[in-house]
């Protein structure tokens, strides 16, 4: 069974935000940013910005929350699906998402999250610091755990939280 | 092993496709008294304003439950339900059971005064109401009550072009979900639409010869073609109660933890069962979409022996009143601890957003214009993070300035620290 996701990997990350335009335009066929499934945020004291999509949570919050039932987990890959045309607009989903991930198309009056393509992440061509891998997230923690083991060094794929964001923070 | 599960709406069907999903030999029969498939209710005011097309409204097709291999029997209302037999009484029907789950809803209160039989007299529950209403064509309406399903049907009128007037016994709408200000807020949206808002006022009587011509309340007398009841509902118990399980204090069924009746065999869930809140622990009644569908997962778990708890039920509302959208979830600010309740508000030119906060945690957010970030809001009200965790989670990483409360928040987080300092 493969459970391939998207890991965006935030340290090579630095906010240019093409992969979030190429999500629009690829998938909503609009050259409007605020329609990508994959979406900048700014780090206000990091002052950068960062990609952030679609966590595919094991157990999603707006499945259940759906006023219309469209929202489904595939089977085989476990990957967070709609049937987009059952879709109302109403927005629950967009509340309960923890991660702010889910994006309302206004003229449409959909609301969409990332489907990872159907299994071949568009994105990934566009990002020009290849921070946007699609690897299988077993796999892939197996790896990491062989090289620590290793010792040797690997790019984090979560933010880590430096002391010296700290120090910036108590100055400011 | 037999499931049997009483009533096709939300939580019936979720019920049958959990468990499908955890078990593909148990039997599972559904049982109902709706002559429609299973439709959406949440959808119906959207269905009555033209926006959704009826066909949309129907969720689930007749295939659907055969490639699953649940029966279902429709427009077969359940008679009784013998417990010590363990059977369910259904037309011709002897329905065996293992383990039974009933999720027999709620009907609309229509309250007792003269004149409701007449024609032009309406409920909003299933698409053959809504079919009714479209066929009947108000011109000119009264909606009595201002739940969401009020607010929501009065819009959907209004675009009709029909006249509609709202009447609400309380001191403002949606007393359920929002604090006064914030209601007052969604009533001037209304009120700019042209539609009529009376609070604090008790219909009394409709009145008409052969249909409806007018209702009365207490100060005022509307002449109107169509009276809409929304003024909430009802918890189906009489089966429950006929077969001797336990009614609580607010009138649903009820339940353990576990979802489970005073009978063993027996689950409950949805509209019908009494629950508790997530945040206040208090008994409740959530008579909402996700909760039908979370009690349902979780009495199917348990159904088959997989001990899941309920974590309690949590109201989340989502409103789009005319293009404005509102949002509230979790408590009111009357429902704080008169102690360390406290309500943190901010107004921008793009909307409204207010927390409440009691013992030191978020228990409840309202929007109206927004729906920024709320998702994190609702989630650190479930994990009940206390506001110190908040803010160090917040001050570290993203979305900061995407929350408009927070610069509030943590402005009297800190005044608060020094006046603990001066003591």
């Amino acid at each position: 069974m493969s459970q391939k996701r998207l890991l965006i990997d935030s340290r090579r990350c630095n906010g240019c935000g093409l992969c979030q335009l190429a999500c629009a335009a690829l998938r909503q066929g609009q050259w409007n940013p605020v329609l990508g499934r994959i979406k900048m945020i700014m780090d206000p004291l990091a002052r950068e910005f960062r990609a952030y999509t679609c966590a595919q949570c094991q157990d999603p919050p707006c499945m259940l929350s759906c006023l219309m039932n469209v929202i489904y987990k595939e089977r085989s890959t476990g990957v967070t699906l709609r049937h987009i045309n059952g879709c109302i607009g109403c927005r629950v989903c967009e509340l309960s998402c923890p991660f702010s991930a889910a994006v309302y198309d206004p003229v449409g009056d959909k609301v969409f999250s990332c489907d990872l393509c159907g299994g071949s992440p568009m994105c990934i061509e566009y990002c020009p610091q290849g921070a946007l891998l699609f690897v299988d997230s077993q796999e892939e923690a197996e790896r990491r755990r062989e090289e620590a083991i290793l010792g040797r060094e690997l790019p984090d794929l979560i933010e880590p939280c430096p002391s010296s964001r700290e120090e910036e923070r108590s100055c400011g | 092993m037999r499931v049997v599960i009483v009533g096709s709406g939300a939580a019936g069907n979720q019920a049958a496709e959990t468990l499908r999903q955890l078990d593909s030999e148990v039997d599972i029969t559904i049982v109902g008294a709706d002559q429609e498939p299973f439709y959406s209710a949440c959808a119906l005011p959207d269905y009555l304003a033209g926006w959704v097309p009826r066909k949309t409204l129907f969720l689930r097709c007749a295939g659907f439950y055969r490639q699953q291999n649940i029966n279902i029997l429709l427009d077969l209302p359940v008679e009784a339900i013998l417990p010590h037999e363990q059977l369910v009484l259904a037309g011709k029907e002897r329905l065996s059971y293992d383990r039974l789950i009933l999720a027999t809803g709620s009907r609309p209160i229509i309250p007792s005064i003269p004149g409701t039989s007449l024609p032009g007299n309406f409920v909003v529950k299933t698409v053959a109401d809504i079919d009714r209403i479209l066929r009947h064509n108000p011109r000119q309406a009264v909606v009595v009550g201002s739940g969401n399903i009020g607010v929501e049907i009065a819009e959907a009128l209004q675009i009709k072009g029909c006249e509609v007037s709202i009447v609400e016994l309380q001191e403002q709408i949606m007393p359920r979900s929002f604090d006064l200000y914030p209601a007052c807020l969604i009533q001037s949206i209304l009120e700019s639409h042209h539609i009529r808002v009376y609070t604090q006022e008790r219909a009394r009587e409709v009145f008409g010869h052969g249909r409806v011509e007018g209702l009365i309340s207490d100060h005022y007398t509307f002449a109107c073609d169509t009276v809409i009841w929304a003024a909430g509902v009802k918890q189906n118990t009489e089966l429950a109660a006929a077969a001797g399980l336990g009614i609580g204090a607010l009138g649903g069924i009820k339940v353990d933890k576990y979802l489970q009746t005073s009978n063993e065999k027996i689950y409950a869930c949805g509209d019908c069962v009494e629950t508790f809140d997530m945040i206040s622990g208090q008994p409740a009644l959530s008579l909402l979409w996700t909760s039908a569908r979370s009690q349902a997962r979780v009495a199917a778990y348990n159904c088959l022996g997989r001990d899941v708890l309920y974590p309690g039920a949590l109201n989340i509302i989502s409103e789009e009143i005319f293009g404005t959208n509102c949002a509230a979830a979790g408590l009111r600010g009357e429902q704080s601890s008169p102690e360390t309740g406290r309500i943190i508000e901010r107004e921008e030119h793009n909307g409204y957003t207010r927390i409440v906060i009691s013992d030191n945690a978020l228990i409840g957010v309202q929007t109206v214009g927004t729906l920024d970030a709320l998702g994190p809001i609702i989630t650190f009200m479930k994990s009940r993070t206390s506001l110190e965790e908040i803010m160090r989670i917040l001050s570290t990483g993203f979305l900061l300035e995407k929350m408009p409360w927070v610069a509030p928040l943590q402005t009297w987080l800190s005044g608060q620290a020094n006046e603990q300092g001066r003591v």
